[in-house]
């Protein structure tokens, strides 16, 4: 019974173009591996990329400015983004998008101006549009008054 | 056609590496075992090639994930037999019915023994899905009731009862040695 059943099977006959499609299926998944090892190295090196952009990024407040009226400051600096929710606590801007969150990072004094660095972290960067970004700038912005 | 275990589990692990050609000489080796099990299923010579370029790509992509070499060939039944199944579910379409009615249709024609190898191999591919599945396993892939439970999900009980009915079906007598 069981040899009769293996011969059955054994005389289907094989198609001419078999050892074509298995090297096709090999070089797909090959292809698409390197891909995707590409692209998990590519995340790592945007971290990198947003990190260095948002070092550039600062917001300059003309002297006289307190650190009191700072994080007023940067609620003003977080106006004028729209459809974002979320609140300005301390130095914070909280749950800017349930995908973004912003903090202002280490502030620096010279003779004229003062530096405040901003720290943008992606929290969902698995998922699109942050998943293909490489990196993030800010526009202009203008701090109007220290309330916002 | 024949493999050693040994050698498998040389190139099962040159794989996850990356080393496609070793996984190419790997898969050779049963790529037409994969295909006419494939072709019991679908029934047609187009896509059975789909189904072994599918198992190509969905076992050289997943390598990394099987824990143990030795089970190569096992692990990569499971996965034929997964990508002919989704071809059928894709498929879905009225020719997949006519071609079984016709199936059927020529079976009942047939005298009650089974005389000749067309009528056997059309009877084999009239089955249902899973009597066609523990079949091939156990008298085209010579793995035992144990196995098939495992590659298929399936109690040992479910396996040794489709199996009992398949047999029915394709009228072929020697109940004697289903449980050896």
């Amino acid at each position: 019974m069981s040899n009769q059943i293996k011969r059955e099977i054994d005389n289907v006959p094989i198609p001419s173009d078999i050892r074509n499609r298995s090297v096709s299926g090999i070089q797909m998944a090959k292809q698409e591996l390197k891909y995707e090892k590409s692209n998990n190295k590519a995340r790592g090196t945007r971290k990198k990329l947003i990190a260095a952009a948002l070092s550039a990024a600062i917001v300059t407040v003309g002297i006289g400015s307190n650190y009191t009226t700072l994080a007023g400051m940067i609620g003003g600096y977080f106006q004028d983004i729209r459809n974002w929710k979320g609140a300005v606590v301390g130095l914070k801007y909280i749950d800017a998008t349930e995908e973004i969150l912003i903090e202002a990072d280490e502030i620096n004094m010279d003779s004229d101006n003062i530096t405040v660095g901003m720290k943008v972290k992606l929290l969902k960067d698995d998922v699109a549009p942050y998943n293909i970004t490489q990196v993030i700038t800010f526009g202009e912005y203008s701090v109007v008054t220290g309330s916002g | 056609m024949v493999v050693t275990e040994t050698e498998t589990i040389k190139l099962v692990k040159k794989a996850p590496k990356g080393d496609d050609g070793a996984y190419l000489e790997l898969f050779v080796k049963y790529e037409e075992m994969i295909y006419r099990t494939a072709y019991l299923y679908v029934k047609n010579e187009e896509d059975a090639l789909d189904v072994v370029q599918e198992t190509a790509y969905r076992s050289f992509k997943s390598i990394k994930n099987l824990k143990k070499p030795k089970y190569f060939k096992t692990w990569l039944t499971r996965i034929a037999i997964t990508s002919a199944l989704d071809v059928l579910r894709k498929r879905k379409n009225m020719v997949f019915i006519d071609e079984y009615k016709e199936d059927m249709a020529s079976v009942e024609d047939e005298t009650a023994e089974i005389t000749t190898s067309v009528s056997l191999l059309e009877l084999l591919k009239s089955l249902k899905d899973d009597e066609k599945s523990v079949v091939i396993l156990k008298y085209y892939y010579d793995y035992t009731f144990n196995m098939i439970s495992e590659i298929l999900d399936m109690p040992l009980g479910s396996v040794k009862t489709i199996i009992y009915r398949a047999l029915k079906k394709l009228r072929i007598e020697g109940k004697e040695n289903l449980y050896e």
